[in-house]
């Protein structure tokens, strides 16, 4: 049985009702959607972690955090705030007794994670588990062992355990985000936890480097640098910290979308007079010209079975989002309204497209269109500029550039929701995130 | 890569060393930080404490992350590490030039902005020893890989215009900055009106 059937009915009878009126097996699992507009967030206590002797800094309450930042941010989960919590972590037992459940459910929680830190061969060993407190059961487990600064990573991980087993897809959490930072003359590549933790700067060039792409093994970064005057496209090695030259063509060199089966990438090349889409095989670099316009085409993204193509043209007039076969044939129009749509990112789940457009006032705001243009969403509402999407790999969320604060910076938000965290650090010009794939 | 634009590269390299041979040595370097990976064991089932005692399980070492196969990128050519100085950066129009500015979306040359063409070709005309590169800029309204674009044709509808004066084609070289380097910082009208604009640059032979 799933998790949340015997956390709490109430949260979802909805759902059980559904699952009696379609007598589904007794073994079958029922997720719940985080997107339902009726879903009631199930709310979780998060105490600091039991840090054992031996340990050193603080990882007890940082898995804490981390966890509270996670499934916080999840649209399932609402975090009761700490300040309530009425037993000390360091003395309670780590499988709450009949009394501490009593407490737990005094404080309002319905779930709690708990936890355990402690010295490890290899740095520290974090002990995770989550009981349901009404039913006061315990739910799952998981033990974690690794150097000491991997315990944001464990606790991640936890978090995206405990979304699968809510609803069947783990989260993204711990996942990282590629981006652009700087203002001016030079910008420099940079990568962030998609939590805002840990921002480096990739490259440190001091020309323009720009609109980052993620190969699949989330090793390599395709991205386009002016670091020898024109706008080419390159290969960036994160293990190795080094750069490779992949076109260095008349003009514009852009893109690096990886294909699903990571055979090809699709690119935008100018120099055959204004940029056109290429499929360009990985290994032998070898080129399929996909447009012929005399218009702009540019930012090809891939549908997540490989067989479509979603891409910006303006051949009708105004930037508009268009798709076409991965041959370069049955090129349809998808967005009918708005004046300029840019940016298309196809969902990982493959049944949304997001994309940029602007909205009545003139404001940019990202929306999404179904791959048969049948519907458009506006996701963004906000009286500043939202733009730049870039889906999550479990499709929940999106990556995007706003200068709701003032300054661009990179911020997330979940597809449904209206809570944008800022992922950037404070003081630093960001724009044009790329969300990094879940790494083994 | 093809072969014809491999050798276009490694020209543009041989260039590049030559040009740098008189700069002063600035180390420049790609990923010049770490990017950590971290390696934690794989999750396993742990089975709760009971009240007061935690169970424990024997530990497996953690495994290195695997490694993916190497590049898959044929025949490249690595990255220069020392970029030519200056070479990535977007400048201002050459004095004795003036630059152009454009509507929104458009890369139409202007009635104001045929007037300065025809300037900058007299000026051309005038001086003949003179290459340009003209750089085409977009205001920040507009999304990034679209400016890209739109800032390539407007450099190009003003090496048109200026060709179909009588400039030397071979004198004229365009690069898009997109959106990315606004003349005035600001977030309204007054500055998008001046970022949206192709600048005549003075570049050496």
């Amino acid at each position: 049985m799933p998790a949340f059937s015997r956390l709490h009915q109430g949260a979802v009878w909805w759902v059980m009702g559904l699952v009696v009126a379609l007598a589904l097996p007794a073994q079958a699992k029922v997720y719940i959607d985080i997107n339902a507009p009726a879903l009631r967030p199930i709310p979780v206590a998060i105490p600091v972690l039991r840090k054992e002797a031996g340990v050193s800094g603080e990882p007890h309450r940082v898995a804490a955090e981390v966890l509270r930042w996670d499934l916080g941010f999840a649209g399932l989960f609402d975090v009761v705030d700490p300040r309530a919590y009425l037993e000390d972590p360091q003395q309670a037992p780590l499988q709450p007794d009949a009394a501490g459940f009593a407490d737990w459910m005094a404080v309002g929680a319905e779930l709690l994670v708990k936890g355990r830190v402690a010295s490890a061969e290899t740095g520290v060993a974090v002990d995770l588990w989550a009981y349901d407190v009404l039913r006061r059961r315990f739910l799952l487990g998981r033990h974690y062992e690794g150097p000491a600064e991997a315990v944001r990573s464990m606790a991640h991980r936890f978090a995206n355990t405990l979304l699968e087993e809510f609803t069947g897809t783990p989260g993204p959490f711990g996942t990282r985000i590629a981006y652009v930072a700087g203002a001016g003359r030079a910008k420099e590549l940079a990568l962030v936890d998609m939590d805002g933790a840990g921002p480096v700067r990739l490259t440190r060039t001091g020309s323009l480097n720009l609109s980052p792409s993620w190969a699949r093994d989330g090793r390599y970064l395709y991205y386009t640098s002016y670091v020898l005057g024109e706008p080419d496209l390159y290969l960036l090695d994160l293990s190795l910290g080094r750069s490779w030259v992949v076109s260095r063509r008349k003009g514009i060199d852009l893109g690096g979308k990886d294909s699903p089966d990571g055979k090809e990438i699709l690119v935008t090349l100018s120099d055959k007079g204004n940029p056109e889409i290429y499929r360009m095989d990985k290994s032998s670099h070898r080129l399929v010209r996909l447009t012929r316009s005399r218009a702009i085409d540019v930012a090809p993204v891939w549908s997540p079975d490989g067989r479509q193509i979603a891409f910006v043209s303006d051949r009708m007039g105004n930037p508009h989002i268009f798709v076409m076969n991965r041959d370069g044939g049955d090129v349809r129009r998808l967005t009918f309204t708005g004046t300029h749509n840019g940016d298309p990112d196809w969902s990982p789940r493959g049944d949304w497209i997001a994309f940029t457009g602007k909205d009545e006032r003139g404001v940019f705001q990202v929306f999404l269109v179904d791959p048969q243009g049948r519907e458009t969403r506006q996701l963004t509402f906000g009286p500043r500029d939202t733009y730049d999407p870039s889906w999550s790999p479990d499709g929940r969320f999106l990556a995007v550039t706003s200068n709701r604060e003032g300054e661009k910076a990179v911020y997330v938000f979940r597809v449904g929701g209206q809570e944008f965290r800022r992922v950037t650090p404070r003081g630093e010009v960001a724009e044009q995130p790329a969300w990094g794939p879940v790494l083994p | 890569m093809r072969p014809k634009t491999l050798r276009w590269a490694v020209v543009g390299m041989i260039l590049a060393a030559l040009a740098m041979g008189g700069c002063a040595k600035k180390q420049v370097r790609q990923g010049g930080e770490e990017t950590p990976r971290v390696t934690v064991t794989p999750e396993k089932p742990s089975t709760p404490p009971s009240t007061g005692k935690v169970v424990e399980k024997p530990q497996e070492a953690p495994p290195r992350p695997s490694e993916p196969p190497p590049g898959k990128t044929g025949a490249v050519e690595p990255a220069p590490e020392e970029p030519v100085k200056g070479a990535g950066l977007a400048r201002e129009t050459t004095a004795g030039l003036e630059r152009i500015h454009f509507d929104f979306d458009k890369a139409v040359i202007r009635p104001d902005a045929q007037e300065i063409l025809r300037k900058n070709a007299e000026f051309l005309q005038a001086n003949p020893g003179v290459r340009i590169r003209i750089e085409g800029h977009c205001d920040e309204r507009g999304t990034t890989e679209y400016n890209l674009a739109l800032g390539e044709r407007r450099a190009k509808a003003a090496f048109q215009y200026l060709m179909d004066l009588g400039v030397d084609p071979n004198r004229m070289t365009v690069v898009s900055y997109g959106e990315a380097v606004p003349l005035d910082p600001g977030h309204n009208e007054e500055a998008w009106a001046k970022n949206r604009r192709a600048e005549f640059v003075e570049v050496e032979r």
